[in-house]
């Protein structure tokens, strides 16, 4: 069941944008034909130029509505979206210039092959596309390159998915779980892209339920949950504000013994000094929150078992 | 090259490599080499006029499933998604994928009729209501991806809006005055029907005035199942 989340107050780190955001949202809200509660209810907040933003939650949380608010997949909605300066509603097709959408599901032309469908999108934009063959290259398709996608396996399709969605050197990119179904060595090439791509100026909206995702990439993130933002920050001041500043010790020759001291004096705890000293040292770790744990304590229950019940 | 351009080769291209729409095809030519055969050896000579509605409220429309098809694949494959958020407007989509069935249709319809010569009309007449008549697969086009969600459902609902075409058949079975005749002019291929039967017997304006009729009764459909679809792509459900 969803908890009840409290719609972020108005003092909170970057809700309202300045000229320098490339999305600003305000007070957005949707609802889907015959439900009475709001998919997005009331979100407000800003995404700057060359930031990588998270919107993590569970399923049906409503990121994925929040995302096809902003990619125009659905155009109906209450409150103000500012898109690089100009409002939503104002763009024309150009808008679709300006954005590249990575869909959380594979979705191609499958009797054509990787660079058939790569070419044929290419040639729906007036910008300048990148080279297919190096992008294939990129993500490890190039040997399928010239395969038809109905033969590509779920990982290769996602990937293909990817590049289409960056190809045409969008200012901003959405990408909807771009990870999901990648084995962790291709996962870690699609996170390296992305991270390239901020670095190149880019401007990224990233959509995921993986903790380690948004860890690895996002410079700020939100807990998205009953189509409410019930934090937002960076994952680092999360973990850091909701965390323990311990350290944690387990040590012993025979018996084993588990301690826990305070970061803050550390190095004058003259316990936890005669415990290095000792020799007996067996694993220390600092404990911190991790993002689960912030989304636990925010939400009042877990992502993944969220996941599950959903 | 135009993207729209760039589209309508890559639709052909889809065809070209389903073989689902390749038997269409071969289907549609066969059935029109058999008619001609028919014709030409001089069987069934009684028959021939119901033949020829036959042809033509059966099988023409079927060559514009071909864009219909596309339209469901996209679908289904979630890849009209990925055309939603390029440049190229969706109404534009649409318009091209109507012109290409109307493409396919019109001139299927006049090389059958031309082909067959089972009901002899001069060029001028018969074109009135096949434009009507092809108008029946665009509408069929726009309605069947508008209402259903994968190629199953498509397939289901493509019998049943066949049936709202070929029902115009019934028209040359019942007594020409008989009241409940009049109720198969719900179906405005019976409109094409009334149009060529009105020019086989020389009523010339009458031909034509159904003829219109049905052209506008068709756009009138075929400007509901737009609204639809267009409210459908735009997100929202109904």
């Amino acid at each position: 069941m969803t908890p009840e989340v409290q719609a972020l107050p108005s003092d909170q780190t970057r809700l309202s944008g300045t000229a320098q955001d490339a999305i600003i949202v305000e007070n957005l809200i949707f609802s889907y034909p015959g439900q009475a509660r709001p998919a997005v209810d009331g979100v407000s907040f800003s995404v700057a130029h060359g930031e990588i933003f998270g919107l993590l939650g569970p399923s049906g949380a409503g990121k994925s509505t929040l995302q096809k608010l902003l990619t125009r997949q659905q155009r109906r909605f209450d409150g103000a979206v500012q898109i690089l300066g100009k409002p939503l509603a104002a763009w024309g097709q150009d808008y679709f210039e300006a954005i590249g959408v990575g869909f959380e599901l594979p979705n191609h032309y499958v009797k054509f092959t990787a660079i058939e469908n790569l070419r044929f999108f290419a040639s729906l934009y007036k910008r300048e596309s990148r080279d297919p063959l190096e992008l294939l290259a990129l993500v490890g398709l190039e040997d399928a390159a010239h395969k038809k996608v109905e033969t590509f396996s779920k990982g290769m399709r996602m990937r293909l998915n990817f590049v289409r969605a960056i190809q045409h050197d969008p200012e901003i990119v959405f990408l909807d779980e771009p990870t999901a179904g990648l084995d962790p060595v291709n996962a870690r090439i699609v996170k390296r892209i992305i991270a390239e791509l901020r670095r190149a100026g880019k401007t990224i909206v990233l959509t995921t339920h993986n903790m380690h995702d948004v860890d690895q990439l996002c410079d700020r993130v939100s807990f998205v949950v009953g189509g409410r933002f019930a934090v937002l920050d960076a994952p680092e001041t999360l973990k850091a504000k909701y965390g323990r500043r311990t350290v944690r010790i387990m040590h012993g020759h025979d018996v084993v013994k588990t301690d826990e001291f305070p970061l803050d004096g550390l190095a004058d705890d003259q316990r936890f000094n005669a415990i290095l000293r000792s020799g007996a040292v067996r694993t220390l770790h600092s404990q911190e929150a991790s993002l689960d744990q912030v989304f636990s304590d925010v939400t009042g229950t877990s992502l993944n078992l969220m996941e599950e019940a959903a | 090259m135009s993207p729209l351009v760039s589209l309508a080769i890559h639709d052909l291209t889809s065809i070209r490599r389903d073989q689902v729409l390749l038997n269409i095809i071969g289907l549609m030519v066969m059935m029109v080499a058999i008619a001609a055969l028919v014709r030409a050896f001089g069987y069934f000579t009684n028959w021939w006029v119901t033949i020829q509605f036959l042809l033509l409220l059966g099988y023409m429309p079927g060559i514009g499933y071909l864009t219909a098809m596309l339209i469901v694949d996209e679908v289904d494959s979630g890849v009209d998604r990925a055309l939603h958020v390029s440049p190229l407007p969706r109404n534009h989509v649409l318009a091209l994928r109507i012109a290409m069935c109307i493409l396919f249709v019109w001139p299927y319809g006049i090389i059958m009729v031309l082909a067959t010569r089972m009901i002899e009309l001069p060029l001028f007449e018969w074109l009135p209501p096949l434009l009507a008549l092809s108008l029946a697969s665009v509408w069929t086009t726009v309605t069947v991806p508008t209402l259903s969600r994968d190629k199953v459902q498509a397939l289901g609902l493509f019998k049943g809006l066949n049936l709202y075409v070929q029902i115009a058949a019934l028209y040359l079975f019942i007594p020409q005055g008989a009241w409940y005749a009049q109720i198969l002019l719900l179906s405005p291929a019976t409109w094409s029907v009334k149009s060529i039967l009105a020019f086989t017997e020389g009523a010339t304006t009458a031909g034509y005035l159904w003829s219109f009729g049905g052209v506008v009764f068709w756009a009138a459909l075929i400007a509901v199942s737009v609204a639809v679809y267009r409210r459908r792509q735009d997100g929202d459900e109904w």
